[in-house]
Formats: structure tokens, C-alpha cells, sequence
């Protein structure tokens, strides 16, 4: 009879102890990144601005802008009780532009990707990221409120004369060929350079 | 109108003594030996060594004019020498502006957006200790002291982008301060006035004088976006600013009076 009430006892300890202590657990919130767009900037002021008009050489820039979505949810916003994080499901891999109609040294065709930089801000900091492997920002993105970004590319090395140029992008993901994902590739309108 | 509470706090620990000569009906013994508390209000006045220099002002909290709170102890000896330590919390201000103000001057035809890493500290404490000598008459009692001590300064990293119109060039100014926890070594010239009420308690003002010795150091690094190129230089500042202090307040006091026939030990335990 004694050892069925420490039986009991104890069984009623471990209760009171896994009703004290919270399990939280890691997940993992995947997202998919698609819709991309892309608009002219003009950079002049202190932050870039969308223009359709003529822009200064050495303050342009463009955005692509893509659609944060996951299958089945929503809403993007994390749960508050689980710590989850976000994580791009196919990964941004890279981003790549190209000179549509050659001008200076650059020939038809040539990669131009070296000439701009991601203009990277968040937290009130800011900084120039180079377009080689940098994307680690938007795979993970620490919160997404609306369900999309936009990641601004500067031109830090302008055509040396103002003139119409013409641009076009490239983006690639680690997407295993699935079709949501594709590369994909976005020719930009032409620009008036000043 | 900072002057004029410096004045009246002056005034009224002038008049605490002069009431204190007529009041003095009852003969105190003539001294004691013991040791005091005390807890004082009053204003402090302090010049702004930082203030013609725009880039290290902005990120360093120092002791400034306004309000503050004095708490002192002591010891006091037969021979009307005493020891004293005195600590004392001082209104503290910060100059945030004036870093942008300089920023914005060296860089002509940029937009400058400048914050500050953390909430600069609004009150400086002054640690201080030394000696001081007794002319005790009647229930009067003036006692100057020297005191060596130390004033804490805070300085705080603070970061600026300088972003230039027209153009994609962007540079990143970062101030990462050498000394945060820095205090500043100070000399102080006072004395305090105190009259007793009771054989324990008194009312008492207290007056300094004081000088600071800062010696704040900042590391700088200006990055420049596109390339990502770092030019470094390093900031020192050594100033001298001078300080002035005015309390009054209650002290309490546990000592064996000359002709009481009273022991310290009886008194204590």
C-alpha cells in the first residue's frame, strides 16, 4: 500500500513538473519568393525614388520587387508562442545584369553585374552589398510584415556619357528546376541617362 | 537665471550661519570627536569644456549646470582634523546636435543622418575624498576640506550616414569611444557651515569649488560604401572645466563633546 501511494506520488510530481515547463521548439517558416518586378530609380536625394523621367548617371539605380508567399497561410507573421524563423525555400542564388546594347568597354551582352551594388537597409544601417553571394539577407529575412520586399540595385560605376541605355536582369535560385521557381530573366525599359 | 539659484543657495547658507550666532543661546561644548552623515540638496555650476569642439562633445555626458544630490560622511578627530568622503549626483548633458551640425559642415552637399548607439546619461556621480579642519564657535562650526576624487563621464558610440545628393556615394562615419567608462579626475576646494539644532543633528551648508580633468578618446572609421575602403583617425580630447557647488541640508552626528563627560563607546553602544 505504500509504494502504490509513492507510485502515485511521484507520477503526480512529474505531472506537476511537465505542467511547469514549456516546450518551445525551433521551425523553420518557409517562403517562396515570386512575382518579381522591376522599376527605375532615381537616387539623387537621400533615399532612392521610382522615376519615369530622365535620371542623373551617378544616382541610378533600379528595384526588383518580389512577392513573399507560403502555400496555405495567410499571413507571413511568425507565431508568438514557437521561435520560428523565416527561410526562403528555394534560395536566392544569384542576381546578375547585363548591358542589352554594349556602351564604353562593355560590349552587347557582357555582364555589368560588378558595376551596381544591393543598397542594404535595415535596423538604420545601411551599406552596399556586392551582387556575388550576398542574398543571405533576403533568404532569411529577420521579419516580413507585408509579405514582400524590394531589393534596390545601385549603379556605383555609371556610363561615362549621358545617353539611352539599355539594361536587363537575371536571377537565379537553388530551385531543383521546380517550375514555381524558375530563373528568371527581366528586361528592363530604357533608360534616359543624364 | 542658472546664476541667480547659485546666488540664493549661496545667500541662504550665508544667513543659515549668521542665525546661527544670534540663535547660539545655550553654550555647545567646545568640540568633539565622532563621525556624521549627511544628505544635502543644492545646484551646481559647470563650464562646458566640449562645447567650441563639435565632434567630441555630442557622444560625451559630463556633468552640467543643474540640480544635484549630495551625500557625505566623515570622521572628525580631537585635534579638529577630519576625513571626509563625499559623493554627489550632478545633472549630466549630452550635445547630440552638435555632431550632426559638424558633420553637415565637412560635408557640404550631403544629407547626413546621424543617431546616436544609446541614450546618453542624465546624471554624472562625483566620488571624492580628503581632509578637512574644524573652527568650531559656539554652535557654529566652518570646516574647509580639500578633497581629491573622481566625476564619471559617459561616452557612447554613435554611428552617421552621409549620403551625397545627386549621387550614389554614401559613407558610413562610425565613433566607437576608447574610454566608456571614463572618469575624469577632480580637485575640490570647499567647506561646509553647519549649525546644530540638536547635540546630534544639524542644518548645514556646503559650498565647492572644483576642477575636472577629462581626457576623452574617440576611435573614428569612415567607410565608404561603394568600395568599401575604411579611413581611420582617432580623437582625443584633454579639457579642464571648472565647477562650482552650493547644498544645504540635515546631517546627523554621533560624537563625544568636550566637557559632556560622555564616552563615544557610551554614546554608541
Amino acid at each position: 500500500m505504500p509504494r502504490f501511494i509513492y507510485t502515485i506520488a511521484l507520477g503526480l510530481f512529474g505531472l506537476f513538473l511537465l505542467g511547469n515547463f514549456k516546450c518551445i521548439k525551433e521551425c523553420e517558416y518557409p517562403f517562396l519568393l515570386r512575382d518579381w518586378q522591376s522599376v527605375l530609380l532615381n537616387n539623387s536625394g537621400s533615399e532612392p525614388l521610382v522615376s519615369d523621367s530622365p535620371i542623373p548617371r551617378l544616382a541610378f539605380g533600379l528595384r526588383l520587387s518580389t512577392q513573399m508567399s507560403n502555400d496555405g497561410q495567410d499571413t507571413l507573421r511568425l507565431s508568438d508562442t514557437e521561435e520560428c524563423y523565416l527561410a526562403a525555400l528555394h534560395p536566392l542564388r544569384k542576381i546578375q545584369l547585363f548591358a542589352e546594347e554594349g556602351f564604353d568597354s562593355i560590349a552587347t551582352g557582357e555582364d555589368i553585374s560588378p558595376r551596381f551594388r544591393i543598397r542594404y537597409s535595415a535596423y538604420s544601417t545601411l551599406d552596399y552589398l556586392s551582387l556575388d553571394n550576398n542574398y543571405n539577407y533576403f533568404n532569411y529575412p529577420p521579419y516580413a510584415e507585408n509579405g514582400a520586399f524590394d531589393i534596390d540595385l545601385l549603379m556605383v560605376e555609371p556610363p561615362s556619357l549621358p545617353g539611352t541605355y539599355h539594361f536587363s536582369v537575371k536571377i537565379q535560385f537553388d530551385s531543383l528546376n521546380m517550375p514555381l521557381n524558375r530563373d528568371t530573366f527581366i528586361i528592363l525599359p530604357t533608360v534616359q541617362l543624364q | 537665471m542658472k546664476i541667480s539659484w547659485l546666488v540664493f543657495v549661496l545667500c541662504f547658507a550665508f544667513s543659515v550661519g549668521v542665525f546661527a550666532q544670534n540663535d547660539s543661546i545655550s553654550p555647545r561644548p567646545v568640540w568633539a570627536a565622532g563621525f556624521y552623515g549627511s544628505l544635502s540638496g543644492g545646484y551646481g555650476f559647470f563650464t562646458q569644456p566640449f562645447k567650441a569642439i563639435e565632434i567630441g562633445a555630442p557622444i560625451t555626458s559630463i556633468a552640467s549646470t543643474g540640480g544635484l544630490i549630495n551625500l557625505s560622511g566623515g570622521l572628525f578627530f580631537r585635534n579638529r582634523f577630519g576625513v571626509i568622503v563625499d559623493i554627489s549626483f550632478n545633472s549630466a548633458q549630452n550635445a547630440a546636435v552638435d555632431l550632426k551640425s559638424a558633420l553637415m559642415a565637412e560635408y557640404p552637399g550631403y544629407i547626413v543622418d546621424y543617431q546616436s548607439a544609446d541614450e546618453p546619461s542624465n546624471t554624472a556621480d562625483h566620488f571624492s575624498a580628503g581632509v578637512s579642519y574644524a573652527f568650531p564657535h559656539r554652535r557654529w562650526c566652518f570646516q574647509p576640506a580639500v578633497l581629491f576624487g573622481s566625476a564619471e563621464v559617459t561616452t557612447t558610440g554613435a554611428s552617421a550616414q552621409i549620403k551625397e545628393l545627386g549621387t550614389n556615394k554614401a559613407i558610413i562615419v562610425q565613433y566607437r569611444p576608447e574610454n566608456s567608462e571614463y572618469r575624469a579626475r577632480t580637485l575640490s576646494l570647499g567647506g561646509r557651515a553647519s549649525w546644530y539644532v540638536g547635540r546630534y543633528f544639524g542644518l548645514f551648508a556646503n559650498t565647492h569649488f572644483l576642477g575636472q580633468w577629462y581626457d576623452v578618446q574617440f576611435r573614428v572609421d569612415k567607410t565608404a560604401l561603394i568600395d568599401h575602403s575604411v579611413e581611420k583617425k582617432t580623437i582625443q580630447l584633454k579639457k579642464f572645466a571648472f565647477g562650482a557647488t552650493a547644498s544645504v541640508g540635515v546631517f546627523l552626528q554621533i560624537a563625544r563633546w568636550e566637557q559632556s563627560g560622555k564616552s563615544l563607546k557610551k554614546l554608541l553602544f
